[in-house]
């Protein structure tokens, strides 16, 4: 089941993190690079095996929010 | 003088003289004075134009005086040291003028300081330059305003439109570009008719157009006219503000992470100072969004406040819930809603933990009048989702009064915050206040009666 994934990047290392994701074959599905964010869709098998890539802050699934009124 | 004080005597000040003339001084006469005294000629700054001179130009004559502040440049001259000494037994104020240098990489305690010491010049500035005719027009408009068809109870309580007729509100919010990240805008709403705003859209298959209501609702608070078509009392805040408007919520008031975040993205690259986000979701799990955390961080480092709803999942005062995501990131500003008594709303969220989620500021979220989408056009809604765009709002009006950013945008709408007689648990610094002015009146003229000498056969 795949999901989306929101990857929090270092700024020395995003162009390296995007390049292991590509190698990895993960999709990427939107690169935010002015606040240090790659969205993906892929399993979190694949996901976990780059959490400990250097340059990789943090992985979260991505959610939902809505209005508060 | 030893070499040393010498080198330091002559790095502190440029030989040239400040002299200040008594408000009110004849400035031929000053002239004469200076004349006699040191031999020169004083230019007027009213000789260049719109009396702007370079120092090119005060270096060719003998000195400029400056019209609009009464005070006089000197260039250095053989005796002037002494002539100086004569002219001060004259009722003028003389001082050496000093070398001034840029500021890099203040410290904490150095920009609060030069805050102050700008915040200063600034209110000089306003008394010497201040235009009575001009004062007594800005009084004539606001009051006609206020009394016609008057502003909601939010802009009030916030001094977007003040009660007191001894403080009025010059600030629009010009030349500030502010984000409202929600469910679009209704763009052909008459009330903002003229207004450039710029449009993006996050959510697939459905344009920047609000089918909601809920993203114009905000839209409208946050920078809405100051006179809405009709007769319609006043609910926009910062209404000559640039509008960027980020669909990032669906029609039906839902939305995903990745498309806030997109959304947050494109409004920082686009130079947005402020982002509004009346959006949640309540937690089910401890800690916060390292990935929204370290986004705002930069949106912060780049001159970008995000400002977000705390949520409305409490029940007061039975059942208090933790600040919603992603509002609960320390970098992001929380705010909670009080109602028009300045009591917590009860559904607002709370701060439970200690090192993050805080509500840090609170706005007006019951009740609260703005615009929406067509045929209603208008509505009066409540929430957390509508105390957020009055934070906003005002935050890019102290944008515009001070040029603060970022982390010194936050603070000063937390030091400037009302404080309330609530837990800060519940709203945080206080009430979010907007920057104003003190109106100068002229004080009544006071008949100057004789001391008539007493005779000797009154009694």
């Amino acid at each position: 089941m795949k999901a989306k994934w929101l990857i929090s990047v270092s700024d020395v290392e995003y162009k390296n993190v995007l390049s292991i994701l590509k190698n990895q074959k993960i999709k990427v599905t939107n690169t935010l690079e002015g606040i240090g964010v790659i969205i993906t869709e892929t399993s979190k098998e694949k996901i976990e095996k780059i959490r400990n890539t250097p340059g990789v802050l943090s992985i979260e699934k991505e959610g939902n929010a809505t209005t508060q009124y | 003088m030893s070499k040393l004080q010498k080198k330091k005597s002559e790095d502190e000040f440029t030989g040239r003289y400040l002299v200040l003339l008594p408000e009110g001084s004849d400035v031929q006469d000053f002239q004469n004075q200076i004349n006699a005294a040191v031999g020169i000629s004083l230019k007027s700054s009213t000789e260049f134009e719109n009396e702007f001179f370079t120092m090119d130009d005060l270096d060719k004559t003998d000195g400029i005086f400056l019209d609009k502040l009464g005070v006089a440049i000197i260039n250095n001259k053989p005796d002037l040291e002494s002539a100086m000494g004569i002219l001060s037994n004259n009722n003028l104020i003389i001082e050496p003028e000093r070398v001034v240098h840029a500021i890099n990489l203040l410290d904490e305690n150095a920009q609060k300081y030069v805050e102050g010491y700008r915040d200063a010049i600034n209110s000089m500035t306003e008394v010497l330059l201040r235009n009575p005719e001009q004062d007594a027009l800005e009084f004539g408009e606001q009051d006609i305003e206020t009394s016609a068809v008057g502003s909601t109870w939010g802009l009030k309580v916030t001094n977007v439109t003040p009660t007191s007729i001894l403080k009025y509100n010059p600030y629009s919010g010009a030349g500030i570009k502010v984000a409202i990240l929600d469910t679009g805008f209704e763009f052909n709403h008459p009330d903002f008719i003229g207004r450039t705003i710029f449009q993006r859209s996050f959510i697939g298959g459905q344009a920047a157009q609000d089918g909601h209501g809920h993203g114009t609702h905000c839209t409208g608070t946050a920078c809405g006219p100051k006179s809405p078509a009709g007769n319609i009392e006043r609910y926009g805040i910062a209404f000559a503000s640039q509008i960027y408007i980020g669909k990032v919520l669906s029609n039906s008031g839902s939305g995903a992470d990745g498309g806030i975040l997109a959304g947050i993205n494109w409004a920082v690259a686009s130079g947005c100072s402020i982002i509004s986000m009346s959006l949640g979701a309540r937690t089910s799990t401890s800690g916060y969004s390292v990935v929204y955390e370290n986004a705002a961080v930069r949106a912060l480092n780049q001159g970008c406040l995000i400002i977000a709803a705390a949520g409305n999942d409490s029940s007061r005062p039975g059942s208090i819930v933790a600040v919603s995501h992603p509002a609960n990131c320390p970098s992001i500003m929380a705010v909670g809603a009080v109602d028009s008594s300045l009591q917590v709303a009860r559904f607002s969220n709370g701060g439970l933990y200690p090192t993050y989620g805080a509500v840090d500021i609170v706005g007006p979220g019951v009740n609260v009048f703005s615009s929406t989408k067509l045929p209603e056009k208008y509505a009066t809604w409540n929430g957390t989702s509508m105390a957020t765009p009055h934070v906003a709002g005002i935050a890019a009006l102290w944008a515009q009064s001070t040029g603060l950013r970022g982390i010194a945008l936050w603070r000063k709408l937390t030091s400037t915050a009302k404080s309330l007689p609530l837990p800060s648990r519940d709203v945080g610094a206080g009430l979010v206040q907007s920057p104003t002015r003190s109106r100068m009146f002229n004080p009544f003229p006071i008949p100057k009666y004789p001391i008539l000498p007493r005779l000797d056969n009154e009694s």
